[in-house]
Order: structure tokens, then sequence, then C-alpha cells
């Protein structure tokens, strides 16, 4: 077998397994395209099965007609690329009639002179034949290469193949002539024509019956270009109706449709919403009830039909006159079988790789359902945020009023009870000698009362001040704070013997000194007043570490409380000892913890009846504020 | 018309606080010669000599001026702003006497030039104490510039 046999060999088996390709596509999907293709390229086997068979043939003249079938067959390939053609673009009317005409024609001229001469026609007659036929296959390339150039998709890429392998058909044609009338150029020209002939099959093959592999690689190359438009967008900045526009558009040119629409599912209002740019078609939601969209609403499959634009009764007619489209792909946008939405692209004619353009436009969807799944959720998470400022600010206004309220009614308190106060004492000073005995007691109880509620109302008023103010932190030598208080607090303890140990190495801190220095008094003037029945009080000033921040505390061995208690001990008003054996207001440790808080801190207690508590205290990191 | 010099005038507009101060005064024996008022707008006639007071010698006084924040007609605040801003009696020290703790109050008192501030307390027995304590650095201890 030298090289051109087996050029010859290797051009057949292409042709052979494209005939035998798209027939079983023929057999799967059983419509018009499919038809049209396999009829191709059956023909094309045929002749090639007839090329083994007419050598067999016993008579000569038998084998003449075998070869004059075969030539019938090849010319009508020109008509039947054609029919393909008129798939996806108009053919003028005059080109078809012209194919049509040529074809029957170069029949009869063949018929004609069934010889085995060569030349077997006459030559105007063979120059007529290759005029026809290069005109028609250069057309053709032309009319796929304009059909390529509209898509971007698979569709693109194999329009392209086809395009080239009839180019190449048009080229092998008009080469034909050439090796007729230079007969010497033959050795030459021939291996030409099997090289073109061969990459025209191979070309054809790839195009028509392209393997899995190749779809694949041009669908996940499209994919890509979606995706990296995907990833170029903020999703968190991209509407829902955004996200589709962006669907439809790019999917209108991955397969070269005339309009795309697209709808979003409203969960709440269970219909299909259509962006505010894609109104121009009559509603979606509509469409929802029409048998066919229902069952790719409900297959969640995407669905590729062919519509009758002329049967405006029905709805699919309807919305295809109005995008003047006669077939439209229908792809439900979903995700994990939950419907978000709908993606229309509406056709010209029809695509002649339908199956291709279907799994490309589903996995497009596919992507753009978890976009929207996506955006969804940050739009859910924008409407908490904004759930959740609304009522912050609520609880700031809520607090604000609280306390203003607070401050009001304490400072309007104070005037009053200070006559109460004021007015007692002048009864005091200047009438208590002529009062009873119960009378001048009921007068001190008076006092004894004004004067606890003034107190009361001047820690409330602190406790309310402490609210409101900002905390500003500066850098506090620990030890001489402590110092301060305590000399201030044991000023007026006058007859005790109580026992204060201060540790030498207390840390510095980073706070409000005025705070911090009203916390520590309320902390060392409770030890004093709960040790007041002890023979030798003991306090002790400390501080212990924990993973590198200082917990400071107050330790007193003095009436102590039980911890069951524990949780009452910081709130306003409440007081674990009889107010008849310890006076105070109950506010003291509300402040201290109010003081620790805004620090960003933490106050707790430990404590034994009747062996002493103490109180830690930790102020929180300087930026926690 | 007195036209006798006045040492203190005390506006404050609540009954019971005002004869609290005016005993803390009398029993101190701070002053004597004590004008009351119960408004703001009262007190800005005494002491520009106008409205009711008008032909009072605005030479004669008062030497301090005890004024409560929160008054009727015209408020404290503004009576001080009125005060420091006019140059007859801008020198005239005036204390601020108040239930008011709040700060603002404070540094907005401070802003307008007042001398002293007060935060009446509930209890009279500390209450007649910076009473006198005012009243004697004030009008006694105090040399007003001439």
């Amino acid at each position: 077998m030298d090289i051109n046999d087996f050029i010859t060999f290797l051009t057949r088996l292409f042709f052979l397994l494209v005939a035998i390709a798209s027939i079983a596509n023929l057999i799967r999907h059983r419509d018009r395209i499919h038809a049209d293709i396999a009829l191709l390229f059956s023909v094309l086997a045929l002749v090639i099965l007839e090329s083994f068979v007419i050598p067999l043939l016993p008579e000569n003249s038998l084998k003449v007609w075998g070869r004059v079938v075969s030539s019938m067959l090849i010319l009508s390939v020109g008509y039947l690329l054609l029919r393909l053609v008129q798939h996806f673009r108009t053919v003028p009317r005059w080109i078809v009639v012209g194919a049509i005409g040529g074809m029957i024609l170069s029949w009869i001229a063949l018929a004609m002179y069934p010889t085995q001469s060569n030349p077997p026609l006459p030559q105007w007659m063979l120059l007529g034949l290759v005029a026809y036929l290069v005109l028609l296959f250069g057309y053709e390339a032309w009319a796929f290469i304009s059909g390529a150039a509209r898509t971007t998709g698979v569709t693109h890429w194999r329009l392209t193949l086809v395009a080239i392998a009839t180019g190449l058909l048009a080229v092998i044609f008009l080469l034909a002539p050439i090796s007729i009338a230079l007969p010497d150029w033959q050795p030459v020209m021939q291996p030409v024509s099997g090289g073109l002939g061969l990459v025209s099959g191979m070309l054809f093959y790839l195009g028509f019956a392209s393997p899995r592999p190749l779809r694949r690689y041009w669908q996940l190359s499209e994919l890509h270009a979606f995706l990296q438009g995907s990833v170029e967008t903020d999703l968190a900045e991209e509407s829902a109706a955004q996200l589709l526009d962006r669907l439809a558009k790019f999917s209108l040119r991955v397969v070269g449709g005339v309009k795309a629409t697209v709808g979003l599912w409203d969960e709440t209002e269970q219909k299909l919403l259509v962006p505010e740019n894609y109104r121009n078609l009559p509603s979606l939601d509509a469409l929802l009830n029409q048998s066919l969209i229902s069952k790719v609403w409900s297959n969640r499959q995407p669905l590729f039909i062919k519509v009758d634009a002329q049967d405006v009764s029905n709805l699919e007619g309807h919305l295809a006159e109005s995008a003047d489209a006669s077939s439209v792909f229908i792809v439900p946008i979903s995700k994990s079988n939950h419907p978000l939405g709908l993606l229309l692209v509406f056709m010209r004619y029809t695509s002649l790789f339908p199956e291709d353009d279907t799994e490309i436009l589903r996995l497009l969807a596919e992507q753009s359902a978890t976009d929207l799944e996506y955006a969804k959720l940050i739009d859910e998470q924008r409407v908490l945020v904004q759930k959740l400022n609304r009522r912050t600010s609520q609880l700031e206004e809520a607090n604000r009023e609280l306390e203003a309220f607070t401050y009001t009614v304490s400072h309007d308190l104070r005037a009053p009870l200070r006559a109460v106060d004021g007015f007692g004492r002048i009864l005091n000073e200047d009438h208590r000698d002529v009062l009873p005995a119960d009378g001048k007691e009921t007068l001190d109880l008076i006092l004894q009362n004004s004067k606890q509620m003034g107190l009361l109302i001047d820690d409330l008023l602190m406790f309310s001040r402490l609210g409101r103010s900002e905390v500003t932190r500066e850098h506090i030598n620990m030890k001489e704070l402590v110092d301060e208080v305590l000399k201030l607090q044991l000023h007026g303890v006058n007859g005790r013997k109580i026992e204060v140990k201060v540790s030498d190495t207390l840390p510095d801190v980073e706070a409000n000194r005025g705070l911090l220095k009203q916390a520590l008094a309320n902390l060392i003037s409770n030890a004093i007043k709960f040790t007041r029945n002890r023979e030798a009080a003991e306090i002790e000033i400390g501080y212990q570490s924990l993973n590198g921040e200082p917990i400071f505390f107050v330790k007193d061995n003095g009436v102590g409380f039980d911890m069951k208690y524990a949780n009452k001990l910081f709130g306003v008003f409440q007081r674990l000892q009889n107010p008849e054996d310890y006076e105070g207001t109950g506010v003291g440790l509300a402040i201290v913890q109010r003081i620790i808080r805004k620090h960003g801190g933490q106050v707790w207690a430990e404590a034994v009846p009747d062996q002493g508590a103490t109180f830690y205290f930790q102020l929180g990191e300087v930026q926690a504020e | 018309m007195n036209q006798q010099p006045v040492e203190i005038l005390l506006v404050e507009d609540n009954p019971s606080d005002l004869k609290l101060t005016l005993r803390a005064l009398q029993q101190n024996h701070i002053a004597n010669r004590i004008e009351v008022v119960r408004d703001g707008a009262a007190a800005l006639d005494f002491l520009f000599a106008t409205g009711e007071f008008e032909g009072r010698n605005i030479e004669n006084g008062p030497k301090l001026v005890l004024l409560d924040l929160k008054l009727p007609k015209v408020d404290g605040l503004e009576v001080l702003e009125r005060v420091k801003g006019d140059k007859r009696t801008k020198r005239i020290p005036v204390i601020v006497l108040t239930s008011s703790r709040e700060e603002r109050d404070i540094v907005e008192s401070y802003e307008l030039g007042v001398n002293s501030y007060i935060v009446k307390p509930v209890d009279f027995e500390q209450f007649g104490e910076a009473i006198k304590q005012v009243g004697y650095y004030w009008l006694l201890l105090n040399e007003p510039p001439q």
C-alpha cells in the first residue's frame, strides 16, 4: 500500500465514521436536522462503499453505470450541504433553485455519457459542472463561517470546522479540471487532492460528529469565559437582576440566538419576575401554566423546541412571534432542585447542534444558580444587618431615654427632699425643746430617712452618669491610686483595728482615673464596712496574673455572703445585708460593675458567710470599649 | 425706690430653697442686705435697673449674685451671659446655685465666666456650709478689682 492508497483509506474511514455517527444521532433524535446531516453523510458513505463494490461487478456496463451513480451522488453533496445551511440562516430562493437545477442538469449530463473514457464528459460540460460545485461549496463555506461568527459556544467551533471542510471540498473540485486539462501534473495533483480530501473528511468528522472530549473542552472554555466574568464582578454588589442579565446576554452570544429573556422566581409571591429590561416579551409567569414550560420547570431539565410562530394561539407561538424566532431553548435555573429562575433563548431558525447548545446553556444556568443563591444570601444578610442596625438604634434610643429619665427623676427628687431635710432641721434646731419624746424620735426618723434618700439619689445620679460617660484612658500607677483611696476611706474610721495589706507590685493599668478611683473606693469602703464587727479586720489588696492580664482583688475577713446570692450582688438596689446592720444604698457594687464593664472588663466575687469576701476585677483590653 | 446698696442678689424660684438659702445666709451673718427676685427677667431688670427697678443706681451693687440655673422666663445661663457680657456688670461675681450636677451645665457656666458653682446638696447642713464658704470668700475675702 503506497502513501496515496493510505490517504485514500484514511479519508474513506473518516467519512464512514461520520456517516455512522450521524445515523446514530438520527436514531436518537429523529428530527429534520439530524435527518439532513445523516442524509449528507450516508450519500458520501454510499459513494465509498460503491467504490469497493464496483470492481467486483461482473459486467463492464454495470461497472460503468455504477460509476455514473457514484458521480451523481457526489454531485448531490452540494445541495445536501445547502439543506444544512438552511437550518441556521435564510438562503435566497434563487440559490436553492439554482442548486437543485444544477444538480438535476448534472445528473442528466452524466446519464447521457455513461462512458469509461477520460474525460468522460465534453470539456465545456465538465467546466460547467466544476463551476457549479465550486460556487455552491464556496457559498456554503461562507454561510458556515458567518454562522460561526454569530456564536461563541461549541457551535462556533463546530461550524468553523464544517466551514473549512466545505471550503476544502470547493478547492478539490476546483483542482479537478486542472488535473484533467494537464495530465502531466496528475502525479502531483492526486496526492494534493487526496490530502485535501483527508483533511476535509477529518474536519467534517470533528465538526459533525465531534468526539465527546473535544466538545467537553469547548464547553469548558466557554464556561471558563463565563466564570471569568463572574469572578470579575463583585457578587456582593451585583443584584439578582444583574446576574440574570449577564446570563441572558452571554447565552444569547453562545448559541447565536436572536433574543433571550430571563425570569427570577419569587418564592414569596410564587411567580416569575421579569427584570425591567426584559419586559419587551409577554409576561413569563403566564408561561408556567403552559404545559411545555411547566414540564421544563418541574423536571428541571432544559429543553429545545421548535415553535410554530404562526400558531399564536399558544403562548409559545406568541412568544416566538414577538421574538421573530422559530425555536427556543428553555432552561430552568435551579439549585439542588430548588427553582430560582428560567432562561429562554430564541433562535431565528434552529440550532445545528441543539444538544451542545442545550448542554452549555444548562452549564451556564447552573453556574448562575450558584451565583444567584449567593446573591440571595448576601441580600438576606443585608436585610438582617439593616434590621440589626434598626434594633440597635432603637435600643440606644430607649437607653438614652431611660438615662434621661433616671437623671431627671433623680434631679427633680432632690429639690423637695432638700426642703424636707432643710425644714426638718429648722424644726429640730428651733423647736426641738417643745417636742415630746416621741415627737423628737419621729423628727429624727424623718431626718435620717431624708438623708438616706439623698444618698440614694446621689448614687443613682452617679450610676446614670456612668452610663452616659465615655471612658478615656490614661496610664495609672495602681499602687499610688490604691494608697490614695485607702487614705481617704480610712480617714473617717476611728477606734478600729484594721490591718491593711497592699501588694507592692500592683501593676500599672490604662484606665479612666476618676472612674477607677470610684470603683476602688466603693470596694474598699465595703470591705471596711463589712468587717465592722471583727476585732481585727483584715483587708488585702493584691493581684493575680492570668494569661499576662492582671486580676486585682480586694479581700476582707468580714461577714461575707452566701454564694447562692452572688448573682444578685451587682444589681441596683440589691442588698445582701440588713440595712439596720450595714448602712448603704445598694447601688455601690452596681456602680463598680458599670465602671469595670465600661472598661470592657469584668468583676466577680467569692465569699463564705461569716468568713469574708473577695472581690475580683479585671480591666479589659485597651481597645475593648 | 430703695436706693440702699445691696450686698447679695438672690435669684431663686423655688420657695423652699429660697427660705433655706436665706436662713443659711442669715445664720452665718453673711449679709444683711439681700435682694430676692424670683425669675430671670426680674434679675436682669434689677441688675440693669430696668422695668420695675428703673431708676435704681447700678453703682449700688450687688456685690454678689447667687443665681439658680432653672428659672422661669429667662433661664439662669442667659442671665449669666448678659451679666458677663455687659461691662457695667461683668465684674460682679456670680455664683451658680443649682440642683444640676450635669457637667454640661458646669462647663457652660464656666465658659460664660461664672465665678463659682455650687450644687445644692440635699443635706441642709452641707448646704448651709456651702453657702457660708462661698459668701465668706466672695464677700469678705475676695477683693473685687477696682
